[in-house]
């Protein structure tokens, strides 16, 4: 595509100017605000039309209103260009009208031959160009280059020259707008690993509403399970209640028939124990008359009463013994006056031999002393051996060997020899001494005691002799050995006599015992009155006592009998107090109970009992007893009071639980969280699709673009750094580098100087450019001012690049400096150079 | 017998169920209050035509919501109808379980349940046979298994069923029956619940369903109401089906076409024109916001929904306007933003072909996030 005409009605500050353009070089040359911007705007504007509408969001107007013209004129204008092919089409547009057609060559309106858009208007544009408003203006416009105005301008440079790789469109950043998604995402939605972002908070939301509404959801179920089970206590109550009050009416009937029963058992025992108790007095009574009498005549026996049966005893065998010993003594006296009378007879025997009356051991002493000295007088006293000539000789041997001990040890000098040797001397001398003393006196002292009693006792025995008138000794000895035995006889009957008294002595101590015994028992019983007594009296006493102790037993006997009735007695008062739950002690109080018993019996068999019987259901249980009644009452009413206890404590739980919407509320605002959930997901979703498109859009882009934006950056950086950089690339991490034929190492843009990063940027959105119209329209390149900032040298490198472009496009170019156009001349020299001032 | 019997067929009623909160705040509560006064005006409806019983067809109440006070208001209504006979069959929201309020309640003595253990109830006054089939749990893939109809012909016989008839999803449906099904039970009416909108599945038949009393959200459009039957029975059965609209409020789903709206006045006068039909102060609308507008206007729903408030008894608004990007002319560059809008477009287009809206949706967005990151370097919500 060539422009040839352009042709200003009104448009900003340019009025009413027609410039005529040629295929190659074209350069607008003015000062500053001379225009040039307007011109380029009227020229996208013709093409494209002017935006309207507000302010835009940084406050610059709209085009529409921005280029409204300063003078009156009209704001339209008209646009003249020939297509690659060679086809001419004239574009005339008013602005205000927002009218356009467009011609061919041959002045045809074609318009209508266009897609047209509401907005947009008549899109010829799109399809003469190929390309959309934003892409025209980003690729064919260059405008001028900040790298020296301030230090971040190579960064600038950096990062529009990675935009282009990476996006073909140097003001847009994939790498920015993957971080404005992620950001957006972050903020908007959040992540798994966020806690704080909207999402996370709707989740922690959620996760609060949803167990709420569990909870509510479980209380609402136990109300209802609640409720069901109150409605069941409650159908239970009525029917405890109705079953209580029916055996409540059962007991009370039957309460009242054991009443009856048991006032009348009450009755009936009251008037037995009546009965048994007025007969049990009379007979007590009668008891009482009879004790009276035999009282009276034990007064008379009362004599005896101190008496015992073994008294009775003891009488009886005092009796029988005193009687005994009565005979035995009259035996006693008989036998002693045998023995007085032998006693006289011997004592006159021995009276005729009164010699012998005397002591007879002398007289015997004397006859044995005779007797031996005529039968010994003829005895040998020599041949009897002597013990003290024995001891003599003994004692003179130890006396001798003594003194030889003596005198050896005097020799020797042994002064223990010496010593026993004189004891031994001393000792055996004495016992010689003794020996010889005691042979000499005895052969003396006998020889005269014999002889001179010997004389004596002869004398004596001669004159007894005499006196008992015999003759020899012999006889003398038999007349005394007769009269021993007479002795001898009288002391033995003296011995019997003495027995006897004692035998009689002690008969009568016994007598005089049991006779004062019998004597006492008569004696107290007034049966006599002296100590004598006959066995009759004995007899007496005995019978009186029998009397008494009869008449004793009989008494105690018939007390018993009182005794045990009187018992029997208080019993039956025991047994009617017991019956009638208080004490009496009288026939009258029994009387009167059984009254007062009788008349409540009366009265309760005629009390109404209707109230009982008309309750329903009652026959069922006709069989059963009071206790039985009682037992199922208690059951009922404990079972009663459990029902009523749980109906209590359910309604109390039930009217705790919230009767509300507040699970309504849970539910709706779960689902609200749901919902906003599922927008916020979606919304995360969008975003992780965005980003992941975006990717792989780049990866796209890369991998279809860049290897003919490479290339050709490649062959235009070479060209115009005359061959000292030939290649520009992108790495794996898009960033950047340029490649130097003289240095293997790779450098980024950014470690370039100011005009060699110029010169790549214009090498990038000349190739860009290139990309793309590949296949399409070779477009007109505008260039804004962009060597301000080159020097001369780079300025020739990049006019040489564009006078070999200028072949095959169209270049127009806006310049302020006389000094670009004259180097325009000089490069472009022998070419047709078409410069306008403005 | 009597020659004739008048009636009234309600079901769905639905008391005490959650609303989804749209539009301003105590809206769910004054539904719920809406789903009373209609029960009432039911009851009333019922004693001013002087009829001679009231079916309800299942969904009286919500099992899992209602109150307990509620419960006694029911009953309360039931009882100002002095009794004449209220026919309940349990539906899927209030099944026969082991807690129903329909179990343990003491109800007035005018109330018949009929349930799977009993599913008649015989009047012999009116000589009306009733027999439901209704839901023992809240979910019956089949009828449950009960005690067979017993038709006499000297008598009214009325099919209170609660459940999906003739569905083409009667698979995992709520008590699915075919059609044949009932007309071979051979009852001279058949009142049916469960489905909110009105629908005569077989007019000559007497089977249909009144649909809800009450709309319960945007899916409910159109009248709600009840049926007013008057059965005649000689050789043949004539039904005389009237029907009465109960419902309080009706829902709208507007379409407005924001194209070409720059302005918050241009959108404001837009809505305004769009609820001019309607009844406003009344009703509950739901607005989708349509067409294209400039990425620099971007629409303040809260500031809107608070203006529309002020007027309306309850408005949502669905904002479903896009930016007014170029996207033919973008897709056409040769740069990174022309490759992302081919390809969300192709991605668009897949799933509309595939009628994945969800994904549509998605897309979609992700389109406009991204070219908005794009150009203008910041997304704005």
């Amino acid at each position: 595509m060539k422009i040839k005409k352009i042709h200003i009605d009104g448009f900003g500050k340019v009025d009413n100017r027609l410039f005529t353009l040629q295929p190659g070089m074209n350069v607008f040359y003015g000062h500053n605000e001379s225009g040039k911007s307007t011109v380029q705007s009227f020229i996208k504007g013709m093409f494209f039309g002017l935006k309207g509408g507000r302010k835009s969001r940084d406050g610059a107007l709209p085009p529409m209103r921005q280029y409204r013209p300063w003078i009156h004129n009209a704001y339209s204008g008209k646009l003249e260009y020939e297509l690659d092919n060679g086809s001419k089409y004239r574009v005339t547009r008013n602005f205000d009208k927002n009218t356009i057609t467009v011609e061919d060559e041959f002045s045809n309106n074609i318009t209508g031959s266009f897609p047209a858009a509401k907005e947009e208007g008549v899109k010829f544009a799109e399809q003469h160009i190929g390309l959309t408003e934003g892409c025209f203006e980003r690729t064919v416009f260059i405008g001028q280059m900040q790298s020296v105005i301030n230090s971040d301008g190579k960064k600038v440079i950096a990062e529009r020259l990675t935009n282009i790789k990476q996006t073909g469109d140097e003001e847009v950043s994939f790498q920015k707008a993957i971080e404005t998604l992620k950001d957006a995402q972050l903020t908007h939605v959040g992540s798994e690993r966020s806690s704080t972002r909207p999402l996370n908070i709707i989740n922690s939301d959620l996760e609060k509403t949803t167990q709420k509404k569990e909870q509510l959801t479980k209380l609402h179920d136990s109300s209802m399970d609640i409720f069901f089970e109150l409605e069941q206590l409650q159908k239970q109550e009525i029917h405890l209640k109705d079953k209580l009050k029916m055996l409540n009416a059962l007991k009370a009937k039957l309460a009242k028939g054991k009443e009856v029963d048991r006032l009348t058992n009450v009755c009936e025992s009251l008037e037995k124990c009546h009965e048994q108790l007025v007969e049990i007095e009379n007979i007590i009574e009668k008891k009482q008359d009879e004790l009276n009498i035999i009282q009276s005549h034990l007064k008379a026996q009362q004599v005896y009463k101190d008496y015992s049966r073994k008294d009775s005893d003891d009488m009886v065998s005092d009796y029988a013994n005193y009687k005994l010993l009565y005979k035995e003594l009259d035996g006693v006296k008989v036998e002693n006056k045998e023995n007085e009378d032998a006693i006289k007879e011997l004592k006159e025997e021995l009276d005729q031999n009164s010699i012998f009356s005397q002591d007879t051991t002398k007289m015997d002493k004397v006859i044995q002393n005779v007797l031996q000295y005529k039968r010994g007088k003829n005895i040998d006293v020599e041949k009897q051996p002597q013990p003290s000539s024995t001891k003599r000789w003994i004692a003179l041997a130890g006396l001798l060997i003594g003194i030889v001990i003596t005198i050896m040890s005097l020799i020797n000098a042994n002064v223990l020899f010496t010593v026993v040797g004189i004891a031994i001397c001393l000792v055996m001398g004495v016992v010689f001494v003794t020996a010889l003393k005691s042979s000499g006196e005895g052969k003396i002292k006998e020889k005269s005691t014999e002889e001179l009693e010997y004389e004596d006792n002869s004398k004596l025995l001669d004159n007894w002799m005499i006196e008992a008138k015999v003759d020899n000794i012999h006889d003398f000895i038999r007349l005394k050995n007769m009269v021993e035995d007479k002795k001898q006889r009288l002391k033995g009957l003296y011995d019997k006599k003495e027995r006897l008294e004692s035998k009689g002595q002690v008969i009568q101590n016994s007598m005089d015992i049991s006779k004062d015994q019998i004597v006492q028992k008569l004696t107290s019983t007034n049966i006599i009155d002296s100590p004598s007594f006959e066995e009759e009296d004995v007899q007496k006493w005995k019978t009186g006592l029998e009397t008494y102790n009869h008449l004793s037993q009989d008494y105690k006997d018939k007390d018993v009998e009182k005794s045990t009735l009187t018992q029997k007695k208080g019993s039956l008062y025991r047994e009617a107090s017991v019956i009638l739950g208080v004490d009496v002690n009288t026939l009258k109080e029994i009387e009167e109970k059984i009254n007062e018993k009788r008349q409540a019996l009366e009265s309760l068999e005629n009390a109404d009992d209707n109230g009982a019987m008309a309750v329903e259901g009652l026959a069922t249980y006709e069989d059963l007893t009071l206790e039985d009644v009682e037992l199922q009452r208690r059951r009922v009413d404990e079972e009663l009071s459990k029902v009523s206890l749980g109906i209590n404590t359910l309604s109390t739980r039930l009217e705790n639980i919230p009767d509300d919407e507040m699970i309504q509320q849970a539910y709706e605002k779960e689902q609200e969280l749901k919902e906003d959930r599922e927008e916020k997901v979606s919304l995360g979703k969008a975003f992780d699709v965005a980003i992941e498109v975006l990717s792989e859009s780049s990866v796209q882009i890369q991998r279809d673009y860049s290897p003919y934006l490479n290339e050709k950056m490649g062959s235009i950086i070479k060209s115009i750094s005359g061959g000292k950089y030939e290649d520009v690339m992108a790495d794996d991490s898009l960033t950047l580098n340029v490649q130097s034929p003289d240095n293997a190492e790779k450098v980024i843009p950014e470690q370039l100087s100011s005009g060699t990063a110029d010169q790549m940027y214009f090498a990038l959105r000349l190739a860009t450019v290139l990309l793309v119209e590949k296949d399409g329209e070779t477009l007109p390149l505008f260039l804004d001012e962009p060597f301000v900032q080159y020097d001369e040298e780079r300025i020739k490198n990049v006019l040489q690049l564009l006078k070999t472009e200028s072949e095959k496009r169209q270049i127009i170019f806006f310049t302020c400096k006389k000094r670009e156009v004259e180097l325009v001349n000089q490069i472009f020299e022998g070419m047709d150079v078409n410069i306008t001032n403005l | 017998m009597k020659s004739s019997v008048s009636f009234i067929h309600c079901a769905d009623i639905h008391l005490d169920v959650p609303f989804s909160t749209i539009g301003k705040e105590g809206f769910s509560t004054k539904r719920r209050k809406d789903l009373k006064k209609t029960f009432e005006k039911i009851v009333s409806t019922a004693i001013e035509h002087d009829i001679d019983f009231l079916i309800i067809s299942g969904d009286l109440y919500e099992h899992e919501y209602v109150s307990r006070s509620n419960i006694n208001w029911l009953n309360d209504q039931f009882k100002r109808l002095n009794q004449m006979p209220v026919v309940i069959v349990p539906g899927n929201h209030d099944p026969y379980v082991k807690n129903s309020w329909y179990r343990s309640y003491p109800w007035s003595d005018n109330v018949h349940i009929l349930t799977t253990e009993n599913p008649e109830y015989i009047n012999e006054e009116l000589s009306v046979y009733f027999y439901g089939i209704g839901f023992n749990t809240f979910y019956q893939e089949t009828l449950p298994e009960q005690k067979k109809p017993v038709i006499l012909q000297d008598r009214f016989n009325i099919c209170l069923f609660h459940g999906t008839v003739d569905m083409e999803f009667t698979k995992g449906a709520y008590n699915p029956v075919d059609l044949s099904y009932l007309i071979d039970l051979d009852f001279d009416y058949y009142a049916l619940g469960h489905f909110h909108s009105k629908k005569d599945v077989d007019e000559e038949k007497g089977i249909a369903y009144p649909g809800s009393p009450e709309p319960l959200g945007f899916d409910e459009k159109g009248e709600h109401g009840v049926f007013l039957v008057q059965l005649c029975k000689g050789d043949t059965v004539e039904r005389e089906i009237k029907f009465i609209k109960t419902q309080q409020r009706a829902y709208h789903e507007v379409d407005v076409n924001l194209d070409g709206i720059d302005s918050l006045d241009g959108l404001e006068k837009k809505l305004d024109s769009a609820l001019e039909p309607y009844e406003r102060e009344k009703d509950i609308f739901k607005l989708n916001l349509k067409g294209r507008i400039s990425p620099d206007f971007h629409i303040d729903l809260e500031r809107i929904n608070d203006k529309l408030d002020e007027t309306c008894f309850t408005v949502k608004l669905n904002d479903l306007t896009r930016p007014m990007y170029n996207l033919e002319e973008l897709a056409e560059e040769r740069t990174l933003t022309g490759v992302f809008v081919r390809k969300m477009q192709e991605k668009i287009d897949d799933a509309h072909k595939n009628d994945q809206t969800k994904e549509k949706d998605i897309f979609e967005k992700a389109l406009y996030l991204g070219l908005e990151a794009l150009m203008d370097g910041t997304v704005d919500m």
